[in-house]
């Protein structure tokens, strides 16, 4: 796997001897964009962050908590070195003395291993200061203003934009925020070894080889799910809890553009395999349940509709929703879509839309009367 | 730079949850009102602002762990310990968690702050041993 390869510091001491316009416009041409599932260009991003004034931060976002993702667990598992240096480079690049790594707490076992990742920088560099906390446990931390708010000792709630962080950030300072596996592409493309069709997908569910997989955007379903091995006969693919369900088909190409044809989202590429043998209801009351816990609580009809979709998916489990509580379903999650602030919120009834679209019959338990 | 964070992850490990006494003076460190401090500090899943029950079980429910045999899992402890989820009785709580990142170890159970993975049913009545 391309993130596996230790590139011992080389890529930032490549970039170290490079100017930061050369740096960007090396970004751009690889065509990076965010990984941590929204895919802005990572070069303008970096752009905007250079251009902006006064003392700048960069926070590498390590909060990874989507449903069926645990790519950026693995690569600071597995190269922490490369995440670090990535930030290295960024901080480089913005100009940025200070650098903080927001780690989830429930990835807190990871802690030693990033800071020797730290230790072994400081040793051979040490002109940047990275700091690594430990998030308290959040789905909306992993949103990038949320994660300002934490870091700022406040209420992890997402700030409206603009300001943008790049312009407003950590104590109003200019902060880049880019996720672990973006800044981990940094000293790839630097050394020129990066390829930008590869993809870390995380595949579990109903697989035998749960975990995570390189393969190149444009490979099919099948093909992919084949190596993890699949269980019984798989009905449904989940894109995380926010990327949408799409119905398992073998020869589904896996391009983002396609994705989203679909109305679901490829944005981290997760892969949820669930077979004919799984109670879908149950699947979907959870990913209902999901959000009412992770909502923030900030915009009303996020932290009020989606209790409403529980319980209406309770009823259709209890035999008692009405064909009135369907379309209430499909109303809620056009509504909470549509008028909430934050990316969780608007993702937040993708796969409840995408689920009435290609599992009308999980639904049809509703009585007719209404 | 420094990070309330940092301080509430410090209480929480001393004490095992946030006192109101300690909240208290962290508000009175950083010059912030209880009540903000308190906000903060409640709005995380992994810190406790209440005095804990002696034991918590937590069995993730997101899709991955239901795939794996989850909701069995977690009725089978509702059933053994005679407790219903969420339920602030007895010395035992039992919750149900969101996605703890390891899907590809699923089902995930944890206890007391430690994880097992790929739990199966008739491995319950040993977890269970933990707590006694």
């Amino acid at each position: 796997m391309q993130i596996e390869r230790h590139t011992g510091f080389n890529g930032l001491r490549k970039a170290l001897s490079m100017n930061p316009d050369e740096l960007i416009e090396l970004i751009r041409n690889s065509g990076l964009t965010g990984r941590g599932g929204a895919h802005f260009p990572t070069w303008k991003k970096l752009s905007l962050a250079r251009s902006s004034q006064g003392e700048k931060i960069v926070v590498c976002d390590a909060e990874e908590s989507e449903p069926g993702t645990f790519k950026d667990r693995f690569i600071l598992e597995k190269n922490p070195l490369i995440v670090v240096e990535g930030i290295a480079i960024a901080s480089h690049i913005i100009e940025a003395r200070q650098a903080i790594i927001y780690l989830r707490g429930e990835y807190s076992f990871l802690e030693e291993g990033i800071r020797k990742a730290i230790e072994e920088y400081n040793k051979l560099f040490g002109d940047i200061n990275i700091h690594l906390i430990i998030s308290g446990g959040g789905y909306i931390c992993g949103e990038e203003t949320a994660i300002l708010n934490s870091l700022e000792g406040k209420r992890p709630n997402p700030r409206n934009k603009p300001p943008f962080p790049v312009e407003k950030g950590y104590m109003d300072k200019p902060t880049l925020v880019n996720n672990v596996e973006t800044l981990a592409m940094l000293p790839l493309i630097i050394l020129g070894d990066y390829d930008p069709d590869l993809r870390l997908f995380s595949i579990s569910g109903n697989v035998e080889k749960p975990g995570v997989y390189e393969a190149r955007l444009g490979i099919t379903l099948g093909e992919l799910i084949a190596r993890a091995k699949p269980i019984g006969n798989p009905r449904a693919v989940l894109l995380g809890a926010s990327g949408g369900v799409l119905r398992y088909d073998p020869n589904l190409v896996l391009t983002m553009d396609n994705i989203e044809r679909l109305g679901g989202m490829l944005g981290m590429n997760t892969l949820i395999i669930i077979n004919d043998e799984q109670d879908l209801l149950q699947v979907f009351k959870h990913i209902a349940e999901f959000f009412v816990h992770e909502s923030c609580g900030l915009c009303t009809p996020c932290r009020e509709g989606n209790p409403r979709i529980v319980d209406i998916m309770e009823k259709i489990i209890d035999g008692t929703a009405t064909s009135r509580d369907i379309s209430l379903l499909e109303r809620l999650a056009k509504y909470i879509a549509d008028t909430s602030m934050c990316g969780l919120g608007k993702a937040s009834t993708k796969w409840l839309l995408t689920a009435l679209k290609y599992f009308p019959e999980v639904f049809s338990n509703a009585k007719s009367n209404n | 730079m420094k990070f309330i964070l940092e301080d509430l992850w410090q209480i929480e490990k001393r004490f095992g949850y946030l006192p109101r006494r300690e909240l208290e003076s962290l508000a009175e460190k950083h010059g912030k009102p209880l009540a903000e401090i308190f906000s903060v500090a409640s709005f995380y899943s992994l810190f406790s602002v209440d005095n804990p029950p002696k034991h918590f079980i937590g069995v993730c429910t997101c899709p991955s762990c239901i795939a794996n045999g989850a909701l069995e899992i977690l009725h089978a402890f509702e059933e053994e310990l005679g407790v219903s989820i969420n339920s602030d009785e007895g010395d035992i709580r039992l919750l149900k968690l969101q996605c703890q990142g390891r899907c590809d170890k699923a089902p995930v159970v944890v206890i007391d702050g430690v994880y097992y993975e790929k739990v199966r049913l008739e491995n319950i009545e040993k977890l269970i041993e933990k707590c006694r």
